[in-house]
């Protein structure tokens, strides 16, 4: 699937698939849903910590 | 960011030198501003074109947003050095105030032709513009917040000064340049943050 597409798809810009690959933009909780549907994943499929922060450490 | 300094720097310039052209250049200054605005947006344009085909053009918030400095500034430009030339007793009803008037109308009115070129035709704008939006306002609130303070402490305490002198019309088109200036910086702000956005892409890819 193209940047373009899965811009359109889930209705946001092209540009900001692009900040979010680059991991520089952190989506608002409806549109991490909308990308998993479009997906057909879970939220924490498609987003999730590959370092969660010290702060957040039980 | 250097890109955008001299985008808003060129165009205040270019708006600026025009003013000196009312009533002594064969052809009006404000036919020049229009034109330069639409052929640049001409230019901007087939640019921008080249960059879609490449995946690496501006979403249409971001066009906008370059669209209104350059062409805010340009007409803020013509602005600001007309008050200057005309001077503090400006008479609203005089010759050159009319031809500067009339330049400066004709240059809005280039800006929003020149807006209909580069206008993206499939505007979409989504979650994180607004987040760039509301930043780029709040810049700009505070810059006309900050314009507001400082001309009322200047018009307040300027007795004995050229503030004296200023006329009912002067002091209207000072306000209406602080709406213009704090437009400016509102651009600038929002186009900052773009600007940020690209670097990283550049990092990441």
């Amino acid at each position: 699937m193209t940047q373009d597409a899965l811009a359109r798809a889930a209705g946001i810009t092209r540009q900001t698939i692009v900040a979010l690959e680059g991991g520089h933009y952190a989506p608002s909780l409806e549109l991490a849903m909308r990308l998993a549907l479009v997906f057909n994943r879970r939220v924490d499929d498609v987003f999730f910590w590959r370092e969660p922060p010290a702060a957040c450490n039980a | 960011m250097l890109r955008i300094a001299m985008v808003g720097l060129i165009s205040l310039l270019v708006g600026a030198g025009l003013a000196t052209g009312t009533g002594v250049w064969p052809v009006r200054p404000g036919l020049i501003g229009l034109s330069a605005m639409l052929v640049s947006g001409l230019v901007v344009k087939r640019h921008w074109q080249r960059l879609r085909a490449v995946g690496a053009d501006p979403g249409s918030p971001e066009r906008a947003l370059w669209h209104g400095l350059a062409t805010t500034a340009l007409v803020g430009g013509h602005l600001f050095a007309s008050l200057w030339v005309i001077g503090p007793a400006m008479r609203l009803h005089s010759p050159l105030v009319h031809d500067t008037a009339i330049d400066n109308w004709t240059m809005v009115l280039g800006a929003l032709l020149s807006y209909g070129l580069t206008r993206d035709r499939e505007p979409r704008r989504d979650e994180r513009d607004r987040l760039f939006a509301a930043r780029g306002q709040r810049a700009g609130y505070i810059a006309l917040i900050g314009q507001a303070v400082g001309l009322s402490l200047v018009l307040g305490y300027g007795a004995g000064t050229v503030v004296e002198r200023l006329s009912q019309s002067m002091v209207s088109h000072l306000l209406i340049s602080t709406l213009i200036l704090a437009a400016v910086v509102q651009y600038a702000a929002q186009l900052r943050l773009y600007a940020i956005d690209h670097r990283h892409e550049l990092t990441v890819s």
